[in-house]
């Protein structure tokens, strides 16, 4: 046997063994059942999804219907009620009542509560309790629209945004539900539970890595040293350019990316006596791109890394092939759109450059070999870290305290280099998110994107794609990726073969570069709007438009074709 | 605030008209930049390019505003400003430039208050701008605030003025 076949065969017996040890839903019923002991009644509750139902509250009622024993269900929907063996009379009623959901009773007959008599357990079979459409239902709707809708106009802060609808939930659920239960939505423990903490932990380290890789210079050295290699000739500058900026947004957030890199960028454009925009939206698209190919790249891989369990050595081996070929098209897009600006401009003055070589020195050369050890360290752990169960989160985190303790930088400073209103901005989406998954809105939605594609696979990724691109030009793309999550999980289980992640990576590669379609797609699409118009080159929507959007068309159409042709 | 250039004393310099030409350094700019160093020229006057780093726009953005971004945005204020000094000096003119941060109509203000200014040539917004920069909502409102409360001659400088300079 070759190795090859071998390694095969291990494959397949250690799958065969993990599905052989994962208990059914009924096994687990009864493990809980016998777990408890005694006069016992058990049981799973499940959604039209076929996803568990927690917290859904069980009790037993006796004849005069008074509740002789409850419990709630656990994550996995199980249940377990031990029934005091002096309320076992002839008859017993198990009532179900979840908000959301319509309640269920199940009569117990008299052969069912003999056998609880004799100490036995009964194990009801596996239900799946129905939606309700309640005015709490309507509520969290409209306030995840309503989000979605004050971070694509921009008049409040995305994290004031987020916040006021977390908000709107909870007066819902606590001041609407007192005058009406029917408003509620979620309680204050149960909106805890839809916080993916693994993900605000990896953003946090993540930050504390960049805030001290950004203050080495390297970024504007990278970018004068892409200069002096293509000794001015533009059409080469911007190839360059593309791949450092694709390179660093792998690595490091894509917003920070172009801030560091426009400034150096617009000096360089105004040295050569061009518009800078010809070189800043290479630059961005390419940073909206090249953040697809690793799990820390972007915020919707993070989401869907932490969500979906994705490793990453599996985003970079799935991603980086379809991000290098779209990259490559977005290079020959780019050198026919902007031909012209390329042609015009002229060679830098001695004194310009000198100036250019001065602004871009690399300051802590030090701190950025050390950044440098520890990167590699981390890319090692990130990489190889799945395989001792160690989550990124905790591999950036541990090389966040690396770097703090070798290189020893005002610790305060790093801290507050920390975005903390980002990481609230995370935590109130989640419990939006969390909002319209309680209520059953995403169950809904997933349900009517079930029915679209069917059993149809390919149609799926096709979809998930492209609705995610647009969607990600039209919206914000992480609160769209937040709530694609659970769907794109309850495609992930019923579509035959969709079972090795295909679908989260078709909605990582929808959701990323789907921003470059618009000036309000990415947030690295606006600051670097904002930087340029600050020096006299604003950008309008339409004009970022005209540009962005048939890029986005060819980077989702290499990506859809990668996706296909992997999978 | 910072201030590059400018050898003479500060006496030398107040016999001389002070002119501040506050400019971004994209094509907008442009006109008002030369109406600055023709005026400097006629009136024989000090000339001082203006650049304010507005990092306003990055609270809307997913990400704090970090000194090295800060600073990047300074230098790239500075260099913006050096191309202006390098083209008026092939008009014959000597100029300096200052980069300052912070709200762009605040800073104008502060700036034209704390150097004694007499002039302070201004680009009108153009339609892609941000014209609510200002506290007073437009340049034009923004010159005649500055006019009436600071004693300085205020010239804007519109799109218009393109064709005849």
């Amino acid at each position: 046997m070759t190795p090859r076949r071998l390694g095969g065969v291990l494959i397949c017996l250690a799958i065969g063994l993990y599905f052989a040890i994962l208990p059914s839903h009924a096994e687990e019923a009864g493990n809980a059942a016998r777990e408890v002991g005694g006069p016992t009644i058990s049981g799973i509750l499940v959604d039209p999804q076929d996803q568990p139902v927690q917290d859904a509250s069980v009790r037993v009622l006796a004849e005069d219907q008074e509740p002789v024993a409850e419990t709630e269900t656990q994550s996995n929907g199980s249940f377990a009620v031990v029934v005091p063996a002096d309320t076992l009379h002839a008859s017993l009623t198990v009532d179900i009542q979840r908000p959301h959901f319509h309640s269920m009773r199940y009569e117990l007959g008299a052969d069912e509560v003999d056998t609880l008599r004799t100490g036995g357990a009964f194990t009801l079979p596996v239900h799946a309790l129905e939606r309700r459409i309640t005015l709490g239902f309507w509520i969290a709707a409209i306030t995840f629209i309503g989000m979605l809708a004050l971070i694509a106009v921009d008049t409040f802060h995305n994290t004031l945004a987020a916040l006021v609808g977390a908000a709107a939930l909870f007066i819902s659920s606590y001041l609407g539900a007192a005058v009406d239960s029917d408003f509620f939505i979620f309680d204050f423990e149960r909106s805890l539970h839809y916080i993916d903490w693994e993900v605000i932990f990896l953003i946090m380290g993540m930050m504390i890595v960049i805030a001290v890789v950004e203050g080495s210079g390297i970024f504007q050295w990278l970018a004068y040293f892409a200069y002096r290699i293509s000794r001015g000739r533009p059409w080469l500058l911007v190839i360059v350019l593309m791949v450092i900026t694709a390179v660093a947004s792998a690595f490091l957030d894509n917003v920070t990316t172009m801030l560091l890199m426009t400034p150096i960028t617009v000096q360089i454009a105004l040295a050569l006596e061009m518009n800078p925009w010809p070189l800043l939206m290479p630059e961005v698209v390419a940073s909206n791109v090249g953040g697809i190919a690793t799990l820390v790249g972007t915020p919707t891989n993070i989401l869907i890394g932490s969500f979906a369990g994705i490793s990453f050595a599996s985003f970079l081996i799935n991603l980086t092939p379809g991000v290098l070929m779209a990259l490559a098209a977005l290079a020959i897009y780019v050198q026919i759109i902007y031909r012209r600006s390329y042609r015009h401009a002229t060679a830098a003055s001695p004194e310009l450059e000198e100036r250019l070589r001065k602004n871009a020195q690399i300051t802590e050369p030090e701190d950025l070999k050390r950044a440098g050890w520890v990167g590699l360290g981390m890319l090692i752990l990130f990489l190889f870290g799945d395989s001792i169960h160690l989550v990124p989160a905790v591999t950036a985190l541990l090389g966040a305290t690396a770097l703090l303790v070798w290189i020893q930088p005002d610790v305060e400073e790093m801290i507050e280099a920390v975005d903390w209103t980002t990481l609230v901005f995370f935590m109130c989406l989640f419990m939006v998110v969390g909002g319209i998954q309680e209520v059953g809105l995403i169950g809904y939605v997933a349900e009517l994107i079930g029915r679209i594609v069917g059993t149809n696979l390919t149609l799926a990724m096709v979809l998930i794609t492209w609705l995610g691109a647009i969607m990600s030009m039209l919206v914000a793309n992480i609160p769209f990726t937040a709530a694609m999550l659970p769907v794109v999980a309850f495609l992930s289980n019923r579509i035959p073969g969709a079972e090795g992640n295909m679908l989260f990576f078709a909605l990582s590669v929808g959701a990323a570069m789907g921003g470059n379609g618009s000036l309000i797609g990415a947030s690295a699409n606006m600051v670097t709007a904002g930087i340029a118009e600050r020096v006299g080159y604003p950008i309008t929507y339409v004009d970022f438009l005209k540009q962005g959007f048939p890029a986005m068309i060819v980077t989702v159409t290499v990506g859809t074709l990668w996706l296909l042709f992997r999978f | 605030m910072e201030n590059e250039g400018g050898a003479e004393s500060s006496s030398e310099r107040r016999e001389r008209q002070q002119i501040v030409c506050a400019a971004r350094g994209g094509k907008g700019s442009r006109p008002a930049v030369n109406r600055a160093i023709r005026l400097a020229k006629e009136r024989d006057a000090d000339l001082t390019f203006l650049f304010i780093a507005d990092t306003e726009f990055l609270s809307h953005a997913l990400v704090g505003p970090p000194s090295v971004i800060r600073e990047q945005l300074r230098d790239m204020g500075e260099f913006i400003m050096a191309t202006l000094q390098a083209k008026a000096a092939e008009a014959g003119v000597m100029a300096d430039y200052a980069v300052c941060e912070g709200e762009v109509g605040e800073q104008i203000r502060e700036y034209v208050q704390e150097n004694d200014v007499d002039v302070l040539v201004m680009g009108q917004a153009t339609e892609e701008d941000d014209a609510s920069r200002f506290d007073s909502g437009t340049v034009s409102n923004f010159a005649a605030v500055l006019e009436h409360g600071e004693e300085v001659e205020v010239v804007t400088v519109g799109q218009d003025d393109v064709l005849m300079e």
